[in-house]
């Protein structure tokens, strides 16, 4: 087995950022890659430059809006809010995670027994 | 449905602008990294550490700056916007080249598009009958009359056993007219046409009936339908006139139908209305052969005009016995598609003219092709240098082939405007009689034939400079003498000649026969002789 690499899963990314605005409200950039580590007590390996393509590809798609505003310290930012269908995107991919989480613990459970 | 929207959103990406977004990201990624660095110098580490570290957490700014590029837009869209800008400026950068490539592409498309949106009414079109394709005309033709007419004594008795058709109808050759009698008389075109004409063509009324089959007898009750235009500027479209009772010529008539506005009769003419033609038959009998007809007929499914002539045998020699003897020799029949009918002798007429513009569309697209090559020999060490940084040959091709389509689709649009143009010349020009020439306009349909032509044409004269190969000494510095396209230069001016010959020589032939025909003796002196028409109504001697 390799060891834990700690490297986001692929496509769990969307489902990450679109929770992370849906507990924080509107936010940007730096401020999602943060609150991704602290909350995953830097047990996740973000390289935080994937953020970006993420979060246009979530736009496109409608589940986010952006718009600029400023920052903490009183410069020009980026920021990026929940929409309302990114909200019925963010159930739907957490009922479909859940269940896929369930899943894989009975398996691995029936497994070890 | 995300992932349409996905691909909107993307592909309008592509087409907005690139420099604005590129600022946007620049602004974005330089915040995140300052912020960073300043959280790291807080943490206590020095200036230049805490910007290492702040690079090392971010990842690469260039990948990401080129993942969210490639996340924007469509590649593909990308480089084809590219390409096309670009072939736009280099057209910008030699407009005696560009001005005088897209006139010559407009000239050629123009007058083509413009026969073409006459001849396609004429030929292709479907007519406005219901399977246009099993209608025709039949009949007996004669040296006095070379349409195909039927006589009334026959007529009564074959309609009631049709032979090889589902149905059959009369009609009262030429039109009627009549004088509606209302406050503000006018004297309108009336059609005398059977019961079953309207049913045989497959047109139903849209307001109203056809005539029931008494109305179409003697001494009954008289009725009409109205066309479409009729019923619009005579009555305001007013959906209350059926029913109503007119004044045709003395006599109260009863509106029962309104036509649909692209009802046409089978011989073209206009009209207003249409009348019952209340055949009498034991009076056609009596006065054997009765009267002139038209008849039309409707095939059976998947029969041909062959069998059609075959089944109308019976009909034909039971009408030779009404002929005097003498001229029973010289009838013939006959039994015509509708639409030849209606085309007459405009069938190769028009497609000799469709073929004629077809081949000046050629010339133009040849004089273009060689505009091209020659210009493609001046380009031979820019090519050189591109496809020595790396461009392939497809990208190459791809983006002589732009600058081809950009030229194209410039042509096609001031192709029809001249089109127009042209049209209008052509109708105020035209002699009476050419059918359909009125209707022809640059419709929907029209518009996509230009472009279609544009296409081909870009096809014909783009392909071929294109392919030039750039040749990689023309990187050395020296001058080398372009080789490529020599060969491929003198065909095309070889096939541009012995085009162009052919139509010279064709328009002069035209010529000198429009020349003999003015000048032929009609065999009557016309000066000085007016014609001039009084009509007298009939019903009130």
């Amino acid at each position: 087995m390799t060891p834990p690499s700690g490297e986001v899963l692929q496509g769990t990314l969307d489902l990450i950022v679109l929770k992370t605005l849906d507990a924080m409200g509107p936010q940007h950039g730096y401020g999602i890659a943060v609150r991704i580590q602290q909350v995953s007590e830097d047990l996740l390996k973000l390289n935080q430059g994937t953020l970006y393509p993420a979060l246009l590809r979530l736009e496109q798609r409608g589940w986010i809006s952006s718009k600029w505003g400023v920052s903490e310290n009183n410069r020009k930012a980026k920021f990026y809010a929940l929409t309302r269908s990114g909200r019925r995107q963010l159930a739907t991919e957490t009922e479909t995670w859940e269940r896929m989480a369930a899943v894989i613990q009975r398996l691995l459970g029936t497994q070890g027994a | 449905m995300y992932t349409l929207r996905l691909f909107v959103s993307r592909l309008i990406g592509s087409f907005s602008s690139r420099r604005a977004s590129r600022r946007d990201l620049d602004t974005e990624l330089s915040e995140h990294l300052q912020l960073l660095t300043e959280e790291n110098i807080r943490r206590g580490m020095s200036e230049p550490d805490a910007r290492a570290a702040a690079q090392r957490e971010f990842g690469g700014v260039e990948q990401t700056k080129e993942a969210y590029r490639d996340q924007r837009s469509v590649p593909f869209v990308d480089s084809l916007v590219l390409d096309f800008r670009f072939a736009f400026r280099m057209l910008a950068k030699s407009p005696a080249f560009a001005l005088v490539a897209i006139l010559t592409l407009a000239l050629g498309i123009g007058a083509t598009t413009a026969v073409f949106s006459v001849v396609d009414r004429l030929l292709f079109r479907s007519l406005p009958y219901a399977q246009d394709d099993r209608l025709v005309s039949f009949g007996l033709t004669a040296p006095i009359e070379k349409y195909e007419f039927v006589l009334g004594a026959g007529y009564v008795d074959f309609r009631h056993n049709p032979g090889p058709f589902v149905q059959i109808a009369a009609m009262q050759p030429g039109i009627a007219k009549c004088d509606l009698t209302e406050p503000n008389s006018i004297r309108i075109d009336c059609a005398h046409v059977e019961q079953t004409f309207l049913p045989t063509l497959g047109v139903d009324p849209i307001l109203g009936r056809n005539f029931a089959s008494d109305e179409d007898r003697p001494k009954s009750d008289a009725t009409m339908i109205l066309t479409y235009a009729f019923w619009k500027d005579r009555y305001g479209g007013d959906p209350s006139v059926i029913g109503k009772i007119i004044s045709i010529d003395g006599k109260q008539t009863r509106i029962i139908g309104v036509l649909p506005a692209n009802f046409e009769m089978p011989s073209l003419d206009a009209i207003d209305a249409l009348i019952p033609l209340a055949l009498d038959e034991d009076q056609q009998r009596r006065s054997n052969p009765g009267v002139p007809l038209r008849a039309f007929g409707r095939m059976k499914p998947r029969s041909t005009v062959a069998e059609a002539i075959a089944g109308l045998q019976p009909f034909f020699e039971a009408s030779l016995q009404s002929a005097p003897a003498p001229f029973r020799k010289e009838i013939h029949l006959a039994v015509t598609p509708i639409r030849d009918r209606q085309v007459r002798d405009a069938r190769l007429a028009s497609l000799v003219l469709l073929g004629s513009v077809f081949a000046v569309l050629l010339v133009a697209c040849t004089n273009v092709a060689s505009l091209m090559l020659a210009r493609a020999t001046g380009r031979q060490r820019e090519l050189a240098v591109r496809a020595a940084l790396g461009a392939s040959r497809a990208r190459l091709f791809r983006q002589g082939l732009v600058e081809s389509l950009a030229l194209g689709v410039l042509g096609g649009a001031a192709g029809c405007w001249i089109a127009h143009l042209f049209l209008k010349l052509f109708v105020s020009i035209a002699p009476e009689g050419i059918p359909r020439l009125q209707q022809a306009s640059l419709d929907p349909r029209v518009v996509i034939f230009t472009f279609a032509i544009a296409l081909i044409s870009v096809a014909l004269f783009g392909v071929a400079p294109a392919l030039t190969n750039p040749n990689p000494e023309q990187l050395c510095g020296k001058e080398v003498r372009a080789t490529a396209g020599g060969f491929l230069r003198q065909a095309l001016v070889a096939g541009q000649v012995a085009v162009s010959l052919i139509l010279l020589t064709f328009a002069g032939l035209l010529l000198r026969s429009l020349w003999n025909l003015e000048r032929a003796p009609t065999g009557m002196s016309s000066e000085n002789v007016l014609i001039e028409t009084v009509a007298l109504s009939t019903y009130r001697r």
